[in-house]
């Protein structure tokens, strides 16, 4: 099929009149189905994607291209294609898409106008995955920011409309700057200006550099790749640029809670991947240690706060902050082994957190709060839940046969090698994720059986379909990682590279 | 063949001219006319007068060199054209003013008109002053139309107040550029202060901002912006979508068209004036902006920092940030008019502009607010909606001319105003009210004309390359 990548990308948009021409109940099935249609069509990609083509800087090697020329007085085109980085992200959407759409199978109010902004919303992350034009790139990012704000403001929790004006403000701060690095890279760019990725990727490669006059008085590349960073970094999250995620997720409804960690996350961190880092890689190497740094204070830190929690989605929501720092940790060691380990993790942790959103929500949707201690006992109560939790979170501490595991190996011993004290100190990262995993775990599921909740209905047909395929990934990556790391392994080598000198 | 005779080329405003006469005067004097129904006359005349200036070509200096006409002032007023003939229909679906349009409504906007069309043309200070004035004082009157509104006549008074003492500024800045250079005439002035030891001076800048006041005035940007949330607040609302859309883009076409003349070695300190005005009007327009409790107000102020960001895109004094100008333009006043027409739907049954009286609107009237709700994040400037392609426009020439402060204060502004609109948003949608639906007794156009002003906005912000073929035909002196 022709245009296969144009259309994985628009059918979940192209969904979006259907649901007005069913009742506001079926409109779940609507979307449910436009997802997994969109999961099927892009099948071919994953089968017909040739790994031993390195993409990245060659326009000539990334697959499924479309080039058409959309704003010719300024050189914009509809430029899109995959490689490996590109295309693990895109399975990553594709699954969370259908996984998210069945948590959200019990939205009460609303029901077209959610799925909508749902649907538009897997769109813009398609296309984000799959851009190679900064301006088609940009706009993408930004076509998310309003639907997320309507998700979270008007289906989340009580305190959503602060959550949700919080998220959209924080994360325009950080695009604008993006905006205005994105412009003062197109107009001083090596060569002709132009907006295509690649086509600067080329350029950079082959010695160009940034030719800008000093900005404030810094030199130009270092305060545009800043301004750059901090876009991402918002994203990802970084410290001290990640206060506005405890509050989006919380205040998330559970389907959207799992996009915003599963997917959202990543896109900053594809971000560094595909234009911040490559397009500045003498800035990369000064500014290296910084990252180092930053990410173990993620790590570390993000893992204390998730073990202060009282509130059980609260804690996962750090907790997604301390795996995001392991990423982090490998793309700044730009090791192959770091930055295979890094894109692994976001795969994985896409997958992992999702599930334990996912399985925060089924407790929730029963007793309507999430506190941690007012459970107890909840192992013999529902037994199918505990079991499944328990292999959720023996992922996200890392246990070996579980896909997380791996992930994080790969980036310790790409981060040894060149960061051996900032490697060490992740590794209490890992301890203390163990810790208030296990301490949650306990708190909830054994111990004294909470007598409010001696009753609770285990978990029904439709949460077990939304986590089950998540579960089976897991365990299968982690005992044949290379079924994925097969994928991107040929760009990310040739990434690293890039990096490395 | 309409420029055959120079003097003949600017029949549009003799036509308008004679529309303010007929309306004035006329109407009164002879008994017949007064049976012809007032605004359909208004409507058939300007639909005339536009396809005239859709005809012209080619560019004039006419009036003794006080007027210049080429395709900058004849697409200008054919914008104009448009935005009256849309108010004058917002007026009949109005009852804050439906039973005052009478003939003197039309006799005012008729002069406002022609004001506007002057100003788009003047090539003279003079002519730029009584073009002012032209527009100005229908104005005022205009702004008191609103007779339940007790505040509309002191708003009033505060505008004409204001008006004068910006025109007297004005005037005088305007004769110290007479007496330093001998001559009104744009292009000759700016070559008259074009001496090294001329641009440096005190008399040079206090001539100049002097001159701007005027200008400033009418644009209602910092310092002279006082007059614009009282007048807007109690205005009819017909006449406030009006003065934010059509006098405004007047006053930006002078002040592109006065300092289009300048001569290089002033460029420097005219970029910097003209960028402090733009970084004061846009961040006093936002902070303002964050408390209004009244949807008129909040707009006004909306329109203000507006005004600042346009400013942005004269401060590089080039070609390049003409056209982003002129590209800003059409989707200003989209945005605009489909803002002011849906505040005159969703406050028309209850008169109640507050904007907590819009609370859970989506319930019944989710079209309208769905619309109104576009027009929102577009000024707000977020993608992807046409607002957001005109600023993209905007911030690429300032970036191109390496004023990174202002890039840096233009986009911590779009922040920061996306703050206040998300707010109107979420009362509409998010917040739920008690109150019994109160029946809006103005029917089904108002929300045909909001979903017809938010298509094109949505259709802009994802394929812009026809607003764009457009904005390069408009050229100085071409």
């Amino acid at each position: 099929m022709s245009h296969i990548l144009s259309w994985v990308v628009f059918i979940p948009l192209i969904g979006v009149p259907f649901l007005w021409l069913v009742s506001k109940e079926k409109a779940k099935w609507v979307a449910l189905i436009a997802v997994i249609i969109d999961f099927l069509v892009a099948l071919p990609l994953f089968i017909n994607f040739d790994k031993a083509l390195k993409g990245v800087t060659t326009v000539g090697e990334m697959q499924f291209v479309e080039k058409a020329s959309w704003i010719p007085s300024l050189g914009i085109e509809y430029f899109i294609g995959v490689d490996g980085i590109s295309i693990t992200m895109i399975l990553l959407t594709l699954i969370i898409g259908v996984m998210a759409a069945l948590a959200s199978w019990r939205i009460g109010i609303y029901q077209r106008g959610y799925f909508a902004m749902f649907l538009l919303l897997e769109t813009a992350m398609l296309g984000v995955f799959v851009s190679l034009d900064l301006i088609l790139f940009y706009l993408f990012w930004e076509v998310m920011l309003f639907p997320m704000y309507f998700l979270i403001g008007v289906w989340g929790g009580p305190r959503r409309i602060y959550a949700a004006i919080k998220f959209f403000l924080y994360t325009l701060l950080g695009s604008i700057g993006m905006l205005l690095a994105i412009i003062a890279i197109w107009y001083f760019a090596p060569g002709d200006s132009t907006f295509n990725m690649i086509e600067l990727l080329q350029r950079v490669q082959a010695g160009g550099e940034f030719a800008g006059p000093a900005i404030f008085g810094f030199p130009f590349a270092k305060v545009v790749f800043i301004a750059l960073f901090i876009g991402f970094a918002i994203k990802v999250p970084i410290f001290p640029f990640h206060t506005w995620l405890p509050d989006a997720h919380v205040e998330a409804p559970t389907a959207i809670s799992v996009i915003l960690a599963g997917v959202l996350l990543k896109m900053g961190t594809y971000g560094f991947l595909r234009i911040n880092f490559p397009l500045f890689p003498e800035v990369f190497e000064w500014f290296r240690d910084f990252l180092i740094v930053l990410a173990v204070i993620n790590i570390v830190y993000g893992a204390l706060c998730a073990l202060a929690q009282s509130d059980f989605k609260k804690m996962i929501a750090y907790s997604s902050v301390s795996h995001m720092g392991f990423v982090i940790l490998g793309i700044g060691a730009a090791t192959e082994q770091g930055i295979n380990g890094a894109v692994l993790q976001m795969f994985n942790h896409g997958t992992i957190t999702a599930m334990l959103f996912l399985l925060v929500g089924v407790v929730y949707d029963r007793a309507h709060h999430r506190q941690i201690a007012g459970f107890g006992g909840l192992a013999s109560v529902t037994p199918v839940y505990a079991t499944i939790t328990s292999l959720a979170f023996m992922a996200a501490i890392g246990l070996p046969g579980l896909s997380g595991f791996i992930s994080e190996f790969l980036i310790l011993a790409g981060a040894f090698k060149v960061y051996q004290v900032a490697t060490i100190v992740s590794g209490l990262g890992i301890i203390f994720g163990a810790a208030y995993m296990l301490w949650a775990y306990q708190r909830v599921f054994f111990g004294k059986i909470n007598e409010k909740y001696k009753d609770l209905t285990d978990m029904n047909v439709v949460e077990l379909a939304s986590v089950v395929p998540l579960i089976c990934i897991v365990i299968f990556l982690g005992i044949m990682p290379n079924a994925i790391i097969s994928y991107f392994e040929t760009s990310l080598n040739y990434l690293s590279s890039i990096l490395m000198n | 063949m309409v420029n055959t005779l120079p003097y003949l080329s600017y029949i549009p405003a003799h036509i308008v001219m004679g529309l303010a006469v007929l309306f004035f005067f006329i109407g009164r004097a002879i008994p017949g006319v007064r049976r012809l129904p007032a605004s359909l006359v208004f409507l058939l005349v300007l639909a005339v007068c536009f396809i005239i200036e859709a005809l012209g070509s080619g560019s004039n200096s006419v009036f003794f060199e006080l007027v210049t006409i080429d395709s900058f002032s004849r697409l200008y007023n054919q914008i104009f054209f448009i935005v009256t003939a849309v108010v004058v229909i917002m007026m009949l679906y109005n009852d804050e003013i439906k039973s005052k349009i009478n003939w003197e409504v039309f006799g005012l906007l008729s002069t406002i008109c022609l004001g506007m069309m002057f100003m788009t043309a003047a090539s003279n200070l003079l002519m730029a002053a009584l073009a002012i004035e032209l527009v100005s004082i229908p104005s005022y009157i205009l702004v008191a139309l609103n007779s339940k509104n007790p505040v509309s006549k002191e708003a009033s008074l505060k505008y004409i107040l204001f008006g004068s003492f910006a025109a007297g500024i004005m005037l005088y800045g305007m004769s110290l550029i007479f007496g330093v250079t001998g001559s009104l005439n744009f292009e000759v002035l700016w070559k008259g202060l074009g001496d090294y030891s001329v641009v440096n001076s005190p008399i040079y800048f206090l001539a100049i901002l002097m001159t701007m006041a005027g200008m400033v005035f009418k644009i209602a940007a910092v310092p002279f912006h006082f007059w614009c949330p009282d007048a807007y607040q109690a205005a009819p609302t017909p006449v406030t979508a009006f003065l934010s859309t059509a006098p405004k883009v007047a006053g930006l076409a002078l002040i592109i068209r006065f300092f289009s003349f300048h001569i290089s070695l002033q460029g420097e300190n005219l970029t910097l004036i003209i960028s402090v005005l733009a970084m004061a009007t846009m961040t006093l327009g936002n902070l303002a902006a964050l408390k209004q409790t009244d949807i008129k107000r909040l707009l006004a102020y909306s329109s203000i920092s507006h005004a600042g960001f346009l400013l942005m895109g004269i401060a590089v004094l080039n070609e390049a940030g003409r056209q982003a100008v002129f590209f800003y333009i059409p989707v200003y006043i989209l945005m605009n008019l489909g803002a002011f027409m849906a505040v005159i739907y969703l406050s028309s049954g209850s008169n109640n502009f507050q904007i907590s009286s819009y609370a859970g609107l989506i319930k019944k009237s989710p079209m309208i607010v769905v619309g109104f709700t576009v027009c929102l994040f577009s000024l707000a400037g977020i993608p992807p909606f046409a607002g957001f392609v005109a600023k993209f426009y905007l911030f690429k020439v300032i970036i191109e001319q390496q004023l990174y402060l202002l890039a840096v204060v233009a986009g911590i502004n779009s922040v920061i105003s996306l703050y206040y609109y998300v707010y109107v948003i979420k009362v509409m949608i998010i917040d739920s009210s008690d109150k019994p639906a109160e029946d809006n007794k103005i029917g089904v156009f108002p929300v045909a004309f909001v979903t017809l002003c938010a298509i094109p906005i949505v259709f802009f912000g994802v394929y812009w390359q026809p607003l764009l073929n457009w904005a390069e035909k408009v050229k100085l002196l071409m």
